[in-house]
């Protein structure tokens, strides 16, 4: 199982957000960071894939092209969670997951659907927040039971736009791992657009960086993201180092001059 | 010393507590899901007692001074009570009492979806200009006097606001569905219809003789004396027939509350499903005030009224607007003959003053609540 992607060309009217990507196949098992920085197309990149906005080109999962597929066979396949966070509705956490998931299937085992709900409540860490009003949650909280509801499906492909951009540190970390432990046990694929480099350089496999001019690299964090990636990315002069713990840490030194 | 002794208790008590959540929800999320909704059901079964104790005590409202006992041993066994008592209540108040239970909980079945669909708290259904399409049908009516067509006017008039509302939701059906059917493409349209159709309805009005203007101004007033019981089943068989179909989409609304990207992702088809919405509240809205008039605020109270006590998933909130909506209509029905003795006023003009406060001091504590 693994993904592939051909051709992507992407756009809102006559603006190309995406224009011609190519990526290298990404085999199953494997948590991938979108990073770079605001309108690049990271959540159109997302979106094109999950089907949410109509592109062409191949989307390869699995042996089969996802763009031939209709938005109700697709979503069988792909759990994409959007960047906006669930509304503050005075539904409570479970009926929302639940009625999401008996929303799309009408003969859904609902005992199975009752442990699935429960194991991924389970996974995440938020059994406390199950009968609690979303209108009552932080940010975070619904972010978490927005996340909640796409694991709940257990999509091969994960497509997270900014799972963590409401969080604070513990729950960043949390989800992280909850997310590649999910990926490894299922064997599934998941996309993550981040801005946080040391998170996506901490826990990804592969990094997709894109800058204003397209795709900048593609491939092991430690391989692409490089000072010369992030001066084309960011616009910023900045160092990889490994901490006294060995791991790889992004320093920033300065934005450079930006030449308009 | 007694301060570490007090934050090594304190920290004690908290973590008893987490162990005591953790097991509740481990040891059953379902269960206790379970546990959850049965206060829902006895709301929802204290809902519909007060709908029919509400019902009985419209039925005894009235010049004639009847008691409980009576209008039950009337309803009961008809013959056992006087012919007088029993043309009261059988012919005059019962069709007057059962319709405004039945239009109260057409409008606010309509009223909640409505809301959801267009994911707006403020949505009901004259925000899509319904209710002025069908005054304008009515006027129309009224003015050009089409008794031609062969109808008795009884009649002519819900006919005639009845086309004139599926009319006017056909086209904005249609727009939407021709520019993609998000939040604001079909609020602006319906928007912009309620204007011009109310510009029309003033025309009508400006063109119209003296007589022909008291009766547009009076139906605009809302009220339930045209009310029988042919009219009342007609109406109860299109709620029924809504409710049910309703029911079909009760979990891809529920899932709506989170969100339109939330439930598509989820693999909602928020589009289609909006469309049929919209195409089920034009129909049981048309139907309802098709024979009583406009009659506002109904269609908006009784969603919040069932938001608030049995909360947003619609196997349950759809039924309690209904029945709130129902409820709403019939104590207005109630104030409006005990107001003024001897004097049914218009019921629309009672939900509007009622409707009001009550409406005020609903959003007075939501704000509240969003504060705190």
């Amino acid at each position: 199982m693994s993904l592939n992607i051909e051709n992507l060309i992407v756009g809102y009217g006559a603006r190309k957000v995406i224009a011609n990507m190519n990526l290298p196949e990404i085999p199953s098992g494997s948590l991938v960071a979108v990073i770079g920085p605001n309108a690049v197309g990271k959540s159109t990149l997302l979106k094109a894939i999950s089907g949410m906005v109509s592109c062409t080109g191949k989307v390869d999962f699995n042996q089969q092209d996802l763009t031939t597929l209709d938005h109700h066979q697709r979503v069988r396949h792909v759990g994409y969670l959007p960047q906006t966070l669930p509304q503050a509705t005075s539904l409570v956490a479970y009926e929302l997951v639940y009625s999401a998931c008996r929303a799309v299937s009408k003969h859904t085992n609902v005992e199975q659907l009752e442990l699935s709900i429960e194991r991924v409540f389970g996974l995440l860490g938020i059994e406390s927040l199950a009968l609690r009003k979303l209108a009552e949650m932080s940010g975070g909280q619904r972010q978490m039971v927005g996340l909640a509801q796409v694991l709940v499906r257990r999509p091969k492909l994960l497509l997270l736009d900014e799972p963590t951009s409401a969080l604070d540190l513990h729950w960043q970390l949390n989800v992280l791992q909850a997310i590649r432990a999910e990926v490894s046990s299922e064997q599934a694929i998941a996309l993550v657009a981040s801005h946080d480099l040391n998170l996506s350089l901490r826990f990804c496999d592969f990094l997709i960086i894109l800058g204003p001019k397209g795709l900048l690299g593609v491939g092991r964090p430690q391989d692409v993201l490089t000072p010369d990636a992030l001066r084309a990315a960011y616009g910023i002069e900045g160092r990889v180092e490994q901490c006294s713990k060995g791991y790889p840490v992004v320093l920033v030194d300065s934005a450079c001059e930006v030449t308009l | 010393m007694n301060a570490v002794n007090k934050l090594a208790t304190q920290a004690l008590s908290v973590d008893t507590e987490t162990i005591e959540t953790g097991t509740l929800a481990t040891g059953g999320m379902a269960s206790a899901y379970r546990k959850f909704i049965i206060k829902r059901v006895v709301l929802l079964a204290v809902l519909i007692c007060t709908a029919v104790f509400s019902l009985l005590l419209d039925i005894s409202t009235g010049p004639a001074v009847l008691g409980l006992g009576d209008i039950l041993l009337g309803l009961w066994s008809p013959e056992s009570v006087n012919s007088a008592t029993q043309v009261i209540i059988w012919d005059v108040r019962l069709p007057y009492a059962l319709m405004a239970l039945v239009v109260g909980a057409c409008l606010g079945l309509g009223g909640a979806e409505m809301q959801t669909v267009l994911n707006n708290p403020l949505a009901s259904p004259f925000t899509l200009g319904i209710g002025s399409a069908a005054t304008l049908g009515a006027s129309l009516a009224i003015v050009f006097d089409l008794s031609w067509v062969g109808l008795s006017y009884t009649y002519l008039l819900p006919v005639m606001a009845f086309i004139s509302a599926m009319a006017a939701s056909l086209i904005i059906f249609l727009l939407s569905r021709t520019l993609g059917a998000n939040v604001h493409t079909v609020v602006l349209f319906g928007i912009a219809l309620m204007f011009g159709l109310n510009a029309l309805v003033g025309l009508l009005q400006f063109v119209a003789d003296a007589g022909a203007l008291q009766q547009i101004v009076f139906w605009t007033m809302g009220s339930l004396a045209r009310a029988n019981m042919e009219k009342v089943t007609l109406v109860f068989c299109v709620l029924v027939i809504c409710f049910i179909w309703s029911l079909s989409h009760v979990w891809a609304m529920t899932s709506l509350r989170a969100g339109e990207e939330q439930a598509k992702s989820s693999g909602v088809n928020v589009q289609r499903v909006r469309l049929v919405v919209l195409l089920r509240v034009s129909l049981i809205t048309a139907a309802a005030l098709a024979f009583v008039g406009e009659i506002g605020f109904i269609g908006l109270i009784g969603p919040h009224i069932a938001r608030m006590l049995l909360g947003e998933d619609h196997r349950f909130f759809l039924p309690g607007s209904a029945i709130a909506g129902a409820i709403l209509l019939s104590l207005s029905s109630i104030v409006s003959k005990a107001l003024i003795p001897g004097v049914i006023l218009p019921v629309g003009i009672v939900t509007a003053i009622v409707g009001i406060p009550l409406f005020i001091s609903l959003i007075m504590t939501r704000g509240r609540e969003s504060v705190s």
